[in-house]
């Protein structure tokens, strides 16, 4: 087997940590992400007690071989996206760690940590108000967008 | 690597089948060196390596018990070179020698004038909980002390057995006011392991005590050695360094390799490499300010 570049090392790494404890709610496709390190797919299922109780999402991470210096690419995927202030029906979410304040200590687990924190701590399920003029126009690749992060409560 | 004593090889060689040489290794090895190798005194031991040219030659130190091995190489009769010896600083490398004994003369007179920096490596590995190298040998003329869990001590010892370039890695206000004052106390009659135990206080301190336990009881499972918080590992493949407790902020417990750090540090410039080799940007983890150089010290 080729020498693991410190991008797959570290993928390796996390993938083990995050199969063996996974943080509640949150479950990774071991088998799809063991055979392509770059793309990894996690299930993650509403926190009781919250408006997306008893519902399941799809969160799709794709990394570059400069990771983890630069931050992956995460987006909603599949037929239930969330209707969430921070959340595109394309499946964007606008996340500041996701780009301006991506940190190399950040990891998968970090990142769907805030992601479940931010669908929590919401109020009122909604799209963000510039939703669909944003989906019309955006980029495929979230990271293209130049996000303005207005709002910090949610 | 270095498999089979030669003892049994010549053994195979010599009692059965001296034809076998003859016919399969007549121009690999000579002869006359065989019946050297035979006669070597009984405190030298060699065995082969990869092929029969290669050798490692065990010498055991005459005023103490330390085994000390030269890695030798057959160039033809009486032709050896050193292709390496586990010492520091060794100037042996650069000349040709007509047999083994005169290899072994000129090692011994080497390994007698190294006799104060074997003591003071020694007395350092016994006394306090080395970090790094993780396994220190006497080829390292340095030593990384634990101070406590962010703070540790960088001492580097000369030929002669003094110390030089004495630094603290990691944490240090808490003992650089310490070290500075120490420093200029410094007594060149005691040896390296006193003069860190009086200026650091450490035989008093309580908590050195305790850190050592806890360090010394995972050293046997290096598991609990802390990982990197950028790369998550301990180990790098091509970097022998290990993670240092570089960010100053007390309440920030994150390690990391200088290599990691560095990079991040540059990547946040845009790839910008900073002037005179030190990086300053803000801790991946704690986001206080935090500086660190390319080359590690």
């Amino acid at each position: 087997m080729a020498a693991m570049s410190p991008s797959e090392r570290r993928l390796q790494k996390e993938l083990m940590s995050l199969m063996k404890e996974p943080p509640p709610g949150v479950t990774v496709d071991g088998d799809q992400a063991s055979q392509n390190l770059t793309l990894w797919t996690v299930h993650m299922e509403g926190v009781p007690g919250t408006l997306y109780e008893g519902e399941k999402f799809v969160l799709q991470f794709k990394f570059t071989n400069k990771y983890p210096f630069d931050s992956p690419e995460v987006t909603f995927i599949g037929n239930n996206i969330p209707v969430h202030p921070h959340v595109y029906s394309n499946g964007h979410i606008c996340l500041s760690i996701l780009t301006d304040d991506w940190s190399p200590a950040l990891s998968v687990q970090s990142v769907c940590l805030s992601i479940v924190s931010m669908l929590s701590s919401c109020k009122e399920k909604k799209r963000p108000p510039d939703n669909s003029f944003y989906v019309k126009t955006c980029n495929k690749n979230p990271k293209k967008t130049k996000w303005w992060y207005h709002d910090d409560s949610v | 690597m270095y498999g089979p004593k030669i003892d049994n090889l010549l053994g195979l060689f010599l009692e059965n089948d001296i034809k076998f040489i003859d016919t399969v290794s007549l121009d690999i090895i000579d002869k006359e060196f065989i019946e050297e190798i035979r006669n070597l005194p009984e405190d030298i031991s060699l065995s082969f390596g990869r092929s029969l040219r290669e050798f490692k030659c065990t010498v055991q130190d005459y005023e103490s018990q330390r085994v000390h091995e030269i890695f030798l190489k057959y160039n033809g009769l009486h032709k050896l070179t050193i292709s390496r010896v586990n010492l520091p600083h060794s100037q042996l490398q650069e000349c040709e020698y007509s047999s083994i004994e005169e290899v072994v003369l000129a090692f011994r007179q080497y390994i007698n004038s190294l006799s104060l920096y074997f003591q003071e490596l020694e007395s350092i590995d016994t006394s306090f909980t080395v970090m790094e190298p993780v396994k220190p040998t006497f080829k390292d003329d340095y030593r990384r002390i634990l101070l406590d869990e962010r703070t540790w001590l960088h001492v580097e010892v000369t030929s002669n057995g003094s110390a030089m370039n004495i630094h603290l890695v990691g944490q240090s206000e808490h003992w650089h006011d310490k070290l500075q004052a120490g420093l200029l106390a410094w007594d060149h009659d005691k040896d390296i392991v006193s003069n860190i135990t009086d200026i650091f206080d450490l035989m008093k301190s309580s908590s050195f005590v305790k850190q050592l336990d806890k360090v010394e009881a995972t050293n046997d499972n290096k598991v609990d050695f802390p990982s990197c918080a950028i790369c998550f590992c301990v180990e790098l493949p091509d970097n022998p360094g290990v993670p240092q407790p570089v960010c100053q902020n007390p309440n920030c417990g994150v390690y990391f390799h200088k290599s990691c750090l560095f990079q991040w540090l540059v990547a946040c410039e845009r790839g910008r490499l900073p002037a005179f080799g030190v990086a300053n940007g803000s801790c991946p983890t704690c986001l206080q300010s935090i500086t660190c150089s390319e080359k590690d010290n």
